[in-house]
């Protein structure tokens, strides 16, 4: 609820002018608008996980920021990109295995769970949420993982201007996304791969921040 | 979504904010599009802040964004909350500590100053106390309202969105 998303109002095409021409031209039958470079993609990219890893490696207790989303990033007057709206970001209790989650398994009453549903409505977003907050009750651990799918979502979001499960609860938990047909060749197959290793369903096999 | 918006009541009071400086904010509980364009030009002070509203950035559930001036004519955002109850308090006071620990990293936005202010409790607090335990059932705190302000560094490029043309 406490968002600072109405900022989105402000486009910010001035910065993109350059390769507006280009980029035009270069995907023309599919966007009639503005899509990013690889390069400039991966400029966000890198100071978004600049800063998520200041809040992940915060120690004894990480940093969860839960909201991590295009609406939340801002450009400085030093042309870097800043993560705002910590509103929705919480502490996770220290842990010495490095597994920080904010319930523990044998916590998780049907009364905990209630109340952590009722947190997540309210401080995510649902397109950016990650499948171990759609069920709760598959009592999977939320941990700082759920901030990397968070970020592949917004890579994929940064490259092709959509959502890749849209709202589809469904498609979250399948953990099924495309690549927008005419826009495969657009970005190379390392930052595509890239984007599925980040969105893995398996906490597990997800890369830490470290890893990013 | 459990709304918990202080807007939202039937009663009819308003809510002064004993602030002298703040004094012509007052907001009409009644009114749930309270007029923010009445904004523009008032004077706010947060902590050792003093500034001047110029724009809204814009407004979410219960917080406003605005643009604010300070009198050495630094722009700066300013997120103003408005909070009932002590959960969302304490979420108020976790963002606020958390952006004042990490204000000097280069790609986290900000912090400059903050205040938490407790307002006069609303006028007809028997409403107010129905209106809680209704839709919370753990709420056993005071019926206080707390105005909280917080001053980040003013993001002139805005929010990265990329604008699709139509």
């Amino acid at each position: 609820m406490f968002k600072w998303n109405i900022n989105c109002k402000l486009y910010n095409i001035e910065n993109f002018k350059n390769d507006f021409c280009f980029q035009t031209r270069l995907n023309e039958q599919r966007l009639n608008g503005i899509s990013l470079t690889e390069r400039q993609i991966l400029r966000i990219f890198a100071d978004i996980c600049n800063a998520v890893s200041a809040c992940h490696y915060r120690h004894p207790q990480p940093i969860l920021h839960r909201d991590i989303k295009l609406e939340n990033i801002l450009i400085d007057s030093h042309q870097s990109f800043v993560l705002c709206d910590f509103g929705s970001s919480i502490m996770l209790p220290s842990s010495t295995k490095n597994d920080h989650q904010q319930y523990q398994l044998n916590q998780l009453t049907t009364t905990i769970i209630q109340q952590l549903e009722e947190e997540i409505q309210r401080y995510t977003t649902l397109s950016y949420r990650a499948p171990e907050m759609i069920d709760l009750y598959s009592r999977l651990p939320i941990t700082l993982k759920a901030d990397i799918w968070a970020m592949g979502c917004l890579l994929y979001k940064l490259m092709y201007n959509t959502m890749p499960f849209g709202d589809s609860i469904l498609a979250i938990q399948n953990g099924t996304f495309f690549i927008p047909d005419d826009m495969s060749q657009v970005y190379s197959r390392e930052l595509n791969i890239f984007v599925r290793y980040m969105l893995e369903i398996d906490i597990n096999k997800r890369p830490d921040i470290w890893q990013v | 979504m459990p709304t918990r918006s202080i807007y939202n009541q039937s009663s009819n009071h308003q809510i002064i904010n004993p602030n002298n400086l703040n004094q012509l904010t007052i907001i009409n509980s009644t009114n749930t599009n309270v007029d923010i364009t009445s904004y523009i030009g008032k004077m706010l002070t947060i902590n050792q802040h003093q500034v001047i509203v110029e724009d809204i950035l814009g407004q979410g559930g219960f917080a406003f964004v605005f643009l604010v001036r300070s009198f050495n004519q630094q722009r700066y955002a300013l997120k103003r909350m408005y909070v009932n109850n002590e959960r969302d308090l304490i979420v108020c006071r976790r963002e606020i500590s958390i952006l004042k620990e990490f204000s000097t990293h280069p790609n986290i936005v900000k912090y400059i100053d903050s205040s938490i202010q407790r307002l006069s409790p609303p006028t007809q607090p028997n409403i107010q106390k129905k209106h809680l335990s209704d839709d919370d059932d753990d709420d056993n705190e005071e019926d206080a309202i707390y105005e909280i302000l917080l001053l980040t560094e003013y993001c002139s490029n805005g929010t990265l969105i990329v604008s699709y043309i139509t």
